[in-house]
This record gives C-alpha cells, sequence and structure tokens, in this order.
C-alpha cells in the first residue's frame, strides 16, 4: 500500500484497525512512557475503549492522527498527529509516539519534517509547535533538524510519575520551512 | 469572596452580566486581542458567553471584580484551565474601560494566585498576553511571575499574527 505522506524513510496515513491493539499494548502500555507524553494520569485500559488516544475516529478539524509505517516493510512504527489545530491562528501542534523497536533510527525527524509539509503545505498553516520535556533529547533533535527554534519553558509544568518537570516549547513559521 | 488591597472577587450575580457583556464583550478590539477567538456577534442570554453565569467547575473558576472603595463592578477576572493533575491553571481578566490604569490588575493578579495556590493547592499559574500589552506585562512582574518565553507569531489579532508572551508563578514552597 501507498497511499497517505511521504518522507524519506516512513509514510504517515490513517489509522487502521489492526494498528490499535499494537499502539494500546506498546504506547498506552507504557506507564512511564505515558506519564511523559500525556497530560492525564495513566489509566488501565481496556480493549477497544473508547478512551484510546490510538482508536479510530472520524475526521474533525481540530486533529490529524496518523499511523505511522516504515517506508522499506510497511510495517507499523508508531502513531504521529498534528493536534491543537487553530484556524484563526492557523496554528498547530505536532504530537508523536513511536513503538519501542523504531526509535534512534532517524524515523522521529522524518515524521516531523512530513508533518510539517502537510501542516504548512496542505492545511496552509502560519506556524506549527512542538511541546516536549526538556530531557527528551531525541525530540528536540528532532525539531531543531527541521528548523524549530527554542521559544518558552514552562517551568515544572507536567507530573511525571513523581516529580514536577520543564516542558520545551519550539516554534516554527511557514516562512521559516524549507521543505 | 476574595479580598485584595483595591478589588474584591465574588461570584457573577445576574445584574453583572448584561454590563459585562455590553462593555468587555462588546469591545470588539479588546476581546479579539485577550480570547484567541474570532469574535462573534452575542445575543444578551447566549451559552456561548463568557460572562453568563454558570454552576461551579473543577476547570474553571469565573469572578466579577468589584473596587473596594466603591463597591462597584469593575471586570471579570477567571483562573481556567484548573489541572488538577498537572495541579496547574490559568489567569485571565478584563477591566472595564474605567477602571482601567489604576493598578487594578495586578491586584487581581495577586488575589487569584492566592486562590490558586492557597485554597486549590495548586503548585504552578500561568498567564500569557500580547507582547503590546504593557499593562498586562507589568500586572505580571508585579505579581511575582517569570516571562518564561515568547511564542513568536502566535495569536492572530484583527490582521497581523502578533507575539505571544507567556509567564508562569510556582508556588511558594516549590
Amino acid at each position: 500500500m501507498t497511499g497517505g505522506l511521504h518522507g524519506n524513510l516512513v509514510r504517515l496515513r490513517a489509522r487502521h484497525e489492526a494498528d490499535v491493539p499494537i499502539l494500546d499494548t506498546e504506547l498506552h502500555g507504557d506507564v512511564a512512557g505515558n506519564a511523559r507524553g500525556s497530560r492525564r494520569p495513566w489509566r488501565p485500559m481496556s480493549p477497544g475503549a473508547q478512551a484510546s488516544m490510538n482508536r479510530v475516529a472520524e475526521p474533525t478539524d481540530r486533529a490529524a492522527p496518523f499511523s505511522v509505517v516504515t517506508l522499506g516493510d510497511d510495517e507499523l512504527a508508531g502513531e504521529a498527529a498534528l493536534w491543537g489545530i487553530n484556524t484563526l491562528g492557523r496554528s498547530a501542534h505536532i504530537g508523536m509516539a513511536l513503538r519501542p523497536a523504531y526509535r534512534g533510527k532517524g524515523l522521529g525527524t522524518d515524521v516531523v519534517r512530513v508533518l510539517c509539509h502537510y501542516g504548512f503545505t496542505v492545511l496552509g498553516l502560519h506556524r506549527i509547535q512542538i511541546d516536549t520535556l526538556t530531557d527528551n533529547h531525541a525530540m528536540i533533535r528532532a525539531a531543531e533538524r527541521a528548523g524549530f527554534q527554542r521559544e518558552v519553558i514552562h517551568r515544572q509544568t507536567v507530573w511525571v510519575m513523581g516529580e514536577f518537570l520543564d516542558e520545551l516549547i519550539l516554534g516554527l513559521l511557514a516562512r521559516e520551512w524549507t521543505p | 469572596m476574595l479580598r485584595g488591597e483595591l478589588v474584591v472577587l465574588r461570584a457573577r450575580l445576574e445584574a453583572d452580566v448584561p454590563i459585562l457583556e455590553d462593555e468587555l464583550h462588546g469591545d470588539v478590539v479588546g476581546t479579539s486581542r485577550s480570547s484567541g477567538r474570532p469574535w462573534w456577534p452575542l445575543s444578551p442570554g447566549a451559552e456561548a458567553s463568557r460572562y453568563r453565569i454558570t454552576e461551579p467547575s473543577d476547570k474553571e473558576a469565573r469572578f466579577s471584580v468589584v473596587e473596594l472603595a466603591t463597591d462597584t463592578l469593575a471586570g471579570a477576572a477567571v483562573l481556567n484551565e484548573i489541572d488538577t493533575y498537572g495541579r496547574s491553571a490559568n489567569i485571565g481578566l478584563m477591566l472595564r474601560p474605567a477602571f482601567r490604569g489604576k493598578g487594578f490588575g495586578t491586584d487581581i493578579v495577586r488575589v487569584l494566585c492566592d486562590y490558586a495556590f492557597t485554597v486549590l493547592g495548586l503548585h504552578r499559574v500561568a498567564m500569557d498576553t500580547l507582547a503590546d500589552n504593557h499593562a498586562m506585562i507589568s500586572a505580571a512582574r508585579k505579581a511575582g511571575f517569570t516571562q518564561e518565553g515568547v511564542l513568536r507569531e502566535a495569536a492572530w489579532t484583527l490582521g497581523t499574527f502578533q507575539d505571544l508572551v507567556q509567564f508562569g508563578r510556582l508556588a511558594d514552597n516549590a
């Protein structure tokens, strides 16, 4: 299959039902990882729950959720999204979580580039931002490689497994983006 | 009610609503600069009104601001985006035109922080404003907030993209 948005290493396509149990198990099931990426307390979740962040949903104007698959073997590598899409401010946020076996391979950088293409070119956005913990070096590196600039540090704003951590906001404007 | 040096913050009363809707929501420029949403005409009694009376909520605490000296309605203030997990919240306020430039903003921010940290037990309070809103920036600094950064061109404001300055204050025992 080839439908969706293509990068150099990955393809971003719509969520399929077969993706959901894998993402729920490997991403939601990782309690500590979930605490770092979510702004809600982790809870146990049964298969098929409506509360799943990974379930198949109708398109909305507020968020565009994708599944990430590898270009070579078409394997599910994780999930990625533009969320918080603001049609007045023409802005959105990037979110991403890769399955453990697909981390450290440079896929994140490619995912960020593909989401920027989608946001700036397809949606006509003016600004995209990435909100991440200040110790998430992989995400910060992926963002900076795509041209994002460090803009804000929200001090002690995220509760993660017993402590408040700082959050870094990186921003990229349409005119600064080079495909 | 919550008492500051210049103002009192109390629950919204029915008599406040038409005044706030006329003078605050009716101010197209002011509302466009502070709401993050496009301004819309709003009929009296509309559900969408930010100033209508609502039941108490875990997510948001809406106040009317009253001048202490005269017992007159001076504006509206809100602690919103209350997050009981991250123990954080956000401050918003808007004063009636006749009550601006009197230092009320600083007093309101202090009172809302006291409410957030002491009554609600929060860990962090945030506020943001346009880079040219000197009154709000001054109120944040005087009330002990630290400027944490600037979201570049993040707010569409009446024809241009404006920078949004972000402030945070942590609980004193943090």
